[in-house]
């Protein structure tokens, strides 16, 4: 119990014999039903437990404290034998005779599970069995052809795999659709008919509480394509409470939460150990990527080896900024899993931001090898081109990831950067509205839109978009300085000195906000001590940095006046003696003032 | 020649030999010779084998097998029996079936002197030979004779009555006068006297309430109104046995099947009391899942929907004696649950006017796919179909029935429906009009040819076809309604209420009347009543998913926008987008509302998003640049605060 502070876990785990069992249940159960992006991840997660071999003295203890309570069947639990004799003896149940009812998945860790994953075997779970097979196949027609017969409330399995197929052969024409009609990929309007069969009928079921947890995860799916986004996070909440260890139904969720969801997930999400995965991407989600980086810390000493909480905790590093710690981390997960795609445009976006040329020609490589069709490789190609300077081909990777995920979002916003360095506007904006289109806390993009109306001068259009990036991402100062910067082009002063405090709120790592800010000041005629209090900061930054320029002059010859005039002529004299070592136009005044000073009278 | 000269002299035969003759069996009559040998038949066996070889011809349909016979029969009967009638009768009525009407009617009319003689005792034949002379007659086209022999009948009713009394009474008696009913009817409706017509229907059903094709005629093809169809069902009397035909009629008119059924049958399972009923039904094996149980012992809960309210208890009404269990059934739930057509097409109508396209659809697709020629649905089909865009069915079907049944105006109907859904107006047109040519009566057509004229911009013409629709169907709504929303496309508003109006008060439950009606108050700016209008017909719809839906919601929004209700214009706006997220007329609005409210990101995100996708819309364009001059006024604390992120 005490671990749960401890190691800032939100749930307790169970002992990992538990976690072992549950996680092969839900492999055999999702697989079965063709989960298999969620039954990946379970199986990912179950290779990188905890091996038990090696379990600390703790863990055994929680072995006989377990052993007891189940009124000592099983003494010796450490080899595979037993494991034999113990299948056998389990509690065999269907889960597609799953209902509704929650209390028969045992959520909660003082509950035993004992389950095996079994079908029953009858006509109709053959014929389910068939249209899984075809499913396979990608025959989604004759899928559901065959397991028409035997929708029924009572045989879920075949409810699912009939939907299930649906979706995927709608989802299917609409894409052949789109790309055979002429219009652009964003504009679109190629909707969905087959979508609007799907909710109806499931919405029918679910009007009596007839659906399990894949049905409602289905269901919830549906509903957000449909762009019924609130019932959709009811729906999928409920098919989590059901079946926790539905990842699918998660991943989907947390593209739709929002930073107010935060008491909805903490309270109407049962606290099963799955629960711990789910809040640290919501935080990750949500930016609030240290709280991330702590709860998946904490998982890793129950997975340690998981390529997962590893490539967790390497995105929220990069979103924070961190990114020598993040691309030690992707490092990490390359060797641990050489062919990896998932997450890897992040990886090659800070290869891109450090222009460590060297290793993104390497990683661009790797995954071309390994699977050349995936978005995310295209990404990393993208990147590894552009930063050759070759946008044209950029571009063109860019576009093959949309083509293979019209929804990949850093392929759009990425796009748009080419597009903006091959000064073709308008395709940068079509490219960046569509990301803001698929998701409107995009902050990249919103900024692309700023910089690419700044650069027009359009600087009341610029204002308004990088004011939508700096509330997408309201701690980052880069957002801040643009929006400022703006402001002052447009004449607001004011509202432009508000920009750059708050730019230098969230700790300015280009420094450029305290030098504006004092500019501002002095134009402004608002006040000449912060004025100077900020250039005397600004100089102070600079000095540690050991970076001149420009900006150094300007501030010291500000400092010299205001000092000069307070008849400071300590003050006065250091800054002059630092601006006469410097070339410039202010090195005449500072000698005069330097002159009047030492001169007696 | 040689055949004829027999024929004669056996024609003879009969009038020589005794009445009593037929008493005489083959085996007892040693007289004749032949009789041990070749067993000559007498000349009853003959007639009676010559009936019989009729009968069976007409039976099987083969009508020249039955004329020949039925002609041999009459040439042999003697002259003002009973039996000659019969065989008058017999020949006509295979001539009717042959469709030889006037030969049908010559005959009638040669023989009329011997039908009067005889029909003087037996009113039934009168009756009957009428019945089937102005049937003959309504084939051949010609009508004027056919109510003449009708009227003269009704008009000697009285006579006939006077000193017939004893013989004809109650249900016979009630079943004829319902038919001729029917008959002149159907005459004045080739007439295109549409009051007299549905005067004899009425008639008819008041005197038959079984008389399903005269209720057919008034319902389908819509010559009553609602307030007349209910005023109908109502004057109707039904008997224990045919009280179903009642809950059927229920159904029919108020466009969904009836929930509290009065016809019921009791039933009698042979099933040991342990294995009762509702055992079986709810723990059928999750094999059996999915076959579709429906018979009597087998109606399964799950699948009822809209009469599932019906309780168990009153359903399985459980008598049971003697090993025997009772139920009572409702006959129109069994019919129901046994997918039968007549049932399953009211049901599918049902959602069609609710705008619930996709759900109608699965259940006509079903009907067709079971009985294609089930003509009756395919007027519904093929709307549905345009609904849905669904070229390739709707070609198919047109080609299947125009080869199956080119003489039928609804396989016309359904070419033309094929070039108005591939936008083809004027050629589809041409088929909406041949389809009209071949049944006068075909409401789906008319309005069709009205909607091909409005699709071309045709106004006038349109109009028009739609006046001759509401003309020969004043129950069909959807000719007023159309008339209206050709009026308020011109802007003629005050014309155009009036032709909502009638067609609300025609029908009361389509959400589309109200939507229109909300439309022209609107217009006038009388935003309170629109909003009135819209709200109704928004309750009426049930499918959320369908176009109608999104433009109730979205007039909604701009009503309440209008009255400056910002936060519920908004609200309605957003639910527009979740149906349709591609529509950039919404987000204009969307903006606007936003822009109204003072929250100016909101708007200029909506405007930009709506520029996005119709990038040519000058409109916007200005909005735009409004919105982007408010935009100027708003300090970054009024952003920040304001921030919906």
């Amino acid at each position: 119990m005490a671990s749960k502070d401890a190691f800032h876990l939100h749930t307790d785990l169970p002992d990992d014999r538990r976690i072992e069992k549950e996680l092969r249940f839900a492999i055999d159960y999702l697989n079965a039903n063709r989960l298999s992006e969620s039954a990946k991840w379970a199986s990912e997660l179950l290779s990188s437990l905890k091996s038990r071999k090696s379990a600390n003295s703790s863990m055994t203890t929680s072995f006989m404290q377990d052993s007891l309570l189940e009124g000592g069947v099983h003494k010796e639990r450490d080899n595979d034998a037993d494991d034999m004799e113990e299948d056998e003896q389990e509690e065999i149940i269907d889960p597609s005779t799953f209902t509704n009812d929650i209390d028969r998945y045992p959520i909660d860790n003082a509950q035993s599970f004992d389950y095996t994953f079994y079908e029953r075997k009858s006509k109709a779970n053959d014929a389910v069995n068939c249209a899984r097979i075809l499913f396979d196949l990608r025959e989604y027609r004759k899928a559901c052809f065959k397991v028409k017969p035997y929708l029924h409330p009572r045989n879920q399995s075949a409810i699912f795999i009939y939907y299930y197929s649906l979706f995927m052969l709608s989802e299917q024409q609409t894409e052949e659709e789109r790309f055979q009609s002429s219009e652009n990929i964003s504009r679109s309007c190629v909707t969905n008919p087959d979508m609007i069969t799907i909710e109806n009928a499931l919405t029918e079921y679910q009007k009596k509480d007839q659906l399990n947890a894949l049905n409602l995860y289905l269901f919830g799916v549906v509903l957000k394509k449909r762009n019924k986004k609130e019932r959709a996070k009811n729906i999928l909440i409920q098919s989590l409470n059901t079946y926790p260890l539905l990842w699918g139904a998660w991943t989907e969720l947390n593209m739709i939460l929002k930073k107010e969801d935060q008491d909805l997930i903490k309270e109407n999400l049962l606290n099963h150990w799955v629960k711990n995965f789910n809040i640290s991407s919501y935080f990750r989600q949500v930016q609030q990527e240290n709280d991330s980086i702590t709860v998946n810390g904490a998982l890793r000493r129950y997975f340690p080896d998981s390529v997962y909480i590893l490539n967790e905790i390497g995105h929220a590093c990069y979103l924070s900024q961190r990114f020598g710690v993040a691309l030690d981390i992707f490092k990490r997960l390359m060797s641990l899993d050489p062919f990896r795609y998932e997450d890897m445009d992040l990886y090659s976006n800070i290869l891109y931001i450090q222009e460590n040329y060297g290793e993104l020609a390497s990683l661009a490589y790797k995954t071309f090898k390994c699977d050349k069709y995936r978005p995310e490789t295209c990404c990393v190609l993208g990147n590894y081109y552009s930063l050759r300077g070759d946008h044209e081909k950029a571009v063109l990777y860019f576009r093959r990831a949309i083509k293979l995920d019209s929804e990949f979002l850093s392929a759009w916003t990425l796009m748009g950067h080419e597009f903006l360095e091959l000064k073709s506007t308008a395709s940068a904006i079509e490219a960046y509205r569509t990301a803001v289109d698929i998701d409107p806390t995009d902050f990249r993009a919103w900024y692309g839109l700023g910089q690419t109306y700044e650069i027009h001068q359009l600087y009341d259009y610029a204002s308004f978009y990088f004011a939508n990036a700096a509330l997408s991402r309201p701690q980052d100062a880069r957002m801040w300085s643009a929006l400022g910067e703006c402001y002052q082009n447009n004449k607001k002063t004011r509202d432009a000195a508000k920009c750059f405090e708050k730019a230098e709120k969230f700790k300015d790592t280009e420094g450029i906000a305290l030098y504006k800010l004092a500019k501002i000041y002095v134009e402004m005629n608002f006040s000449k001590e912060e004025a100077a209090k900020f250039f005397k900061e600004d100089l102070e930054r600079r000095d540690r940095e050991n970076y001149e320029g420009k900006e150094t002059q300007e501030a010291l010859a500000f400092l010299l006046k205001f000092y000069y005039d307070k008849k400071n002529d300590t003050q006065a004299k250091k800054y002059a003696e630092r601006l006469i070592e410097m070339n410039g136009p202010e090195r005449r005044m500072a000698k005069e003032i330097l002159d009047k000073i030492e001169s007696p009278f | 020649m040689k055949i004829g000269q027999n024929l004669s002299s056996i024609k003879k035969q009969p009038l020589k030999a005794s009445p009593d003759s037929f008493e005489m069996d083959d085996s007892n009559s040693p007289d004749h010779p032949q009789g041990s040998l070749l067993k000559k038949p007498t000349d009853d066996q003959l007639l009676d084998r010559l009936n019989r070889t009729m009968e069976s011809a007409i039976r099987h349909s083969c009508y020249n097998d039955a004329i020949f016979y039925a002609d041999k029969i009459l040439a042999l009967s003697i002259h003002d029996s009973d039996q000659h009638i019969k065989a008058i009768y017999d020949l006509a009525n295979a001539y009717y079936l042959n469709k030889e009407y006037m030969r049908c009617v010559q005959l009638i009319e040669r023989h009329g002197n011997s039908i009067n003689k005889i029909c003087t005792f037996q009113y039934l034949y009168t009756e009957k030979f009428r019945i089937l002379t102005a049937q003959a007659l309504l084939g051949a086209n010609n009508i004027e004779a056919c109510i003449n022999v009708l009227q003269k009948e009704v008009k000697e009713e009285d006579e006939v009555k006077n000193f017939e009394n004893t013989v004809l009474e109650g249900e016979e008696y009630n079943y004829y006068k319902g038919l001729r009913h029917l008959i002149l009817a159907k005459a004045y409706e080739a007439q295109e006297n549409n009051k007299l017509a549905v005067e004899n229907y009425k008639k008819a059903l008041f005197n038959n309430c079984e008389n399903f094709e005269a209720f057919e005629r008034l319902v389908g093809n819509y010559l009553l109104t609602q307030e007349e169809r209910e005023q109908l069902i109502q004057d109707l009397s039904f008997t224990q046995h045919n009280l179903w035909l009642k809950d059927y009629y229920i159904s029919r008119i108020e466009g969904a099947i009836r929930e509290d059924c009065e016809g019921s049958v009791i039933i009698n399972t042979i099933e040991p009391s342990i294995q009762s009923p509702n055992v079986k039904n709810f723990c059928a094996d999750e094999d059996e899942i999915g076959g579709s149980g429906a018979y009597y012992s087998h109606v399964s809960p799950p699948q009822i929907k809209d009469i599932g309210k019906t309780p168990e208890a009153k359903r399985i009404t459980i008598d049971s004696y003697e090993g025997r269990n009772q139920r009572e059934v409702q006959i129109l739930e069994v019919l129901y649950n046994s997918k039968n057509s007549y049932i399953k097409i009211i049901e599918a109508e049902k959602y069609y006017n609710e705008q619930n396209v996709s759900k109608a659809y699965e259940i006509v697709k079903n009907l067709i796919e079971e009985d294609m020629y089930f003509f009756s649905a395919i007027p519904l089909y093929a709307a549905i179909l345009i609904e849905l865009n669904n070229v390739g069915d709707l070609y198919i079907l047109a080609h299947n029935l125009v080869s199956s049944s080119p003489e039928l105006a609804v396989s016309w109907f359904t070419v033309g429906a094929y070039y108005y859904l591939v936008k083809k107006y004027d050629v589809s047109r041409k088929y909406f009009e041949k389809a009209n040519k071949f049944d006068k009566h075909f409401a789906a057509s008319w309005i069709a040819f009205g909607h091909s004229y409005a699709a071309s911009d045709e106004s006038d013409q349109a109009m028009s076809a739609y006046r001759t629709a509401a003309r020969l169907f004043p129950g069909c709504h959807l000719a007023n309604q159309c008339i209206g929303m050709e009026y308020l496309r011109t802007n003629k508003l005050p014309t155009a209420l009036i032709s909502f109006e009638q067609a609300q008060k025609i029908n009361s439950k389509d959400c589309l009347v109200y939507n229109e009606k909300g439309v022209v108050y609107y217009k006038e700016k009388n935003y309170k009543e629109a909003e009135k209008l819209f709200l109704i017909a928004h309750d009426l719809s049930t499918d959320e998913n369908c176009k109608t839906y999104e433009t109730i919601l979205l007039n909604l929004g701009h009503c309440n926008r209008k009255m400056k209700k910002y936060e519920e214009a908004i609200r309605y706006y957003e639910e527009c987008l979740s149906i349709n997220n591609k529509n950039p007329s919404t987000y204009a609005s969307l903006g606007y509302a936003y822009h109204l409210k003072k929250d100016f990101r909101q708007a200029m995100n909506c405007y930009n998003k709506a520029n996005f996708l119709k990038s040519d819309d000058g409109f916007i364009k200005t909005l735009i640049d409004r919105v982007l001059e408010d935009l100027q006024e708003v300090s970054i604390e009024e952003i920040i605060s304001g921030s919906s992120y």
